[in-house]
């Protein structure tokens, strides 16, 4: 079984999913009390919140890649970013590395591939929404990507960092979720990536009329896959 | 900040407990959007299992000497082992890194002294049990150790592994674990040790007419002294 190599604690909360997730598939799928082999760095989230605050994106850059080269060093056999927002440096610890990262984007548009859809509704930080980094992986893929308006973006960012990343989970803010979800599909949506770790602690393919697209899930399942492939 | 060096994955169900404990009561101490800075190794269980089983310790000390080694080496402050079973080889480890190792039995019997108890009743894994690695460090505080009778001692093992390490929780184990408990009690315990760090995911402390001691949380608390103390 190859070694994991994780960058999370963006935050916390969704690092547990990552784990759980991928532990609970790699039991699935070797059996007996097999678990997965892997190598977590937990960042301070604090760090790295008053360096993206302060516009510091050289200063991000380079704990990322210096993480990333630890672990390739403490044995890790590939790399993931255990969240969306953070895979704008994807290409820059690529650079520093001699093994694959596992790209959160790329496995999403293979998998909204396979289901033959190629318009899709994108929600997450606003970085994720308004750069380009996302998007430019979806075109690859001939899929069309709609962002929310800007009202509804900075819903969504302030509700990210102010709630779901602390475990606050309000009706309210789901309701209002759900809203934006339809005025995507009213645009021509015909999926939702939760695009953000956090998000699917929120919201689940039951709330939606579309088909979601739960970036945590795809993205655990793509490393159990890596992990288990020889 | 200081960075904490786990090793986990034995299980990887209460490697979830610490991470999730240590990260929220960092954020309690430190406020804002602080998280801990962890690096974690979590092994695949099958392997160390099949260890153990096997009674081969010296496999077991030099994979956990070798991983702590690697731990130091990508930034680790300290090593923290995520179990009470793999403090057998603590004093290995020790002797390996140039960090210290927070053993998680000094750090329960100085939480019993605190509550001023001498007599202890201990569960936990067989090893734990049985061996003298946990009792030798209790008895250094005067804190005379009782464990449960043959017979209980395979049956909490059988749940540990079969049970409670995969995530199943049953109310008919659950009986049974406080019959020990109040078995101890007549015995003359003041006080019973969670001595695995799944166990306190059955029992709490409500569960207990006399004062638990949850090993996994007494462990966690004093690795978040250990990242905040200067």
């Amino acid at each position: 079984m190859k070694t994991l190599g994780l960058i999370g604690g963006s935050t916390w909360v969704s690092t547990v999913d990552y784990y759980r997730i991928i532990n609970q598939k790699i039991n699935e799928r070797a059996g007996g009390d097999n678990s997965a082999k892997l190598l977590l760095y937990s960042m301070n989230f604090q760090d790295l919140r008053s360096l993206s605050a302060g516009n510091n994106r050289k200063r991000i850059s380079d704990m990322l890649c210096d993480i990333a080269v630890k672990l390739e060093s403490a044995g890790a056999d590939c790399i993931l970013l255990c969240a969306n927002t953070l895979h704008q440096y994807a290409e820059d610890v690529l650079k520093h590395i001699n093994i694959p990262l596992i790209h959160i984007a790329e496995v999403t548009a293979i998998e909204i591939c396979s289901k033959n859809i190629n318009r899709i509704g994108l929600l997450g930080t606003k970085y994720t929404m308004e750069k380009d980094f996302y998007k430019d992986i979806l075109a690859k893929y001939n899929i069309e990507t709609l962002v929310p308006d800007k009202e509804n973006r900075e819903f969504i960012h302030n509700s990210i960092y102010n709630e779901l990343g602390k475990e606050i989970f309000l009706e309210e803010t789901k309701a209002k979720y759900i809203e934006i979800i339809n005025k995507l599909a009213e645009k021509g949506a015909k999926g939702i990536i939760l695009g953000c770790t956090e998000i699917p602690l929120l919201i689940e393919q039951a709330d939606c009329s579309l088909p979601v697209f739960n970036t945590t899930l795809i993205h655990a399942q793509a490393a159990v896959e890596f992990a288990l492939n020889d | 900040m200081k960075t904490l060096g786990l090793i986990g994955g034995t299980t990887w169900v209460s490697t979830v407990d610490y991470y999730r404990l240590i990260n929220q009561k960092v954020n309690e101490k430190l406020g804002g959007d602080n998280s801990a800075k962890i690096l974690l190794y979590s092994l695949n269980f099958a392997e160390i299992k099949k260890l153990i089983d096997d009674d081969n310790w010296k496999d077991v000390s030099t994979r956990y000497c070798m991983i702590s080694k690697k731990l130091e080496s990508a930034g680790a402050d300290c090593i923290i082992f995520c179990a009470n079973t793999a403090h057998i080889i603590a004093d290995d480890v020790r002797k390996a890194v140039n960090i210290p190792l927070i053993h998680i039995a000094e750090e329960t019997a100085n939480a019993i002294k605190r509550n001023k108890l001498k007599k202890i009743g201990l569960l936990g894994t067989r090893y734990t049990m049985e061996s003298d690695f946990y009792k030798s460090i209790l008895s250094k505080c005067n804190i005379e150790t009782l464990i449960p009778d043959k017979d209980d001692r395979e049956f909490i093992q059988h749940t540990i592994f079969d049970e409670l390490g995969k995530e199943i929780f049953l109310p008919e184990s659950k009986a049974r674990y406080i019959e020990i408990i109040n078995k101890l009690i007549q015995q003359g315990a003041e006080g019973v040790i969670l001595g695995c760090t799944e166990i306190p995911l059955l029992i709490k402390q409500d569960d207990c007419p006399v004062p638990v001691f949850d090993t996994t949380m007494i462990h966690a608390n004093a690795a978040v002294e250990f990242v905040v103390s200067n």
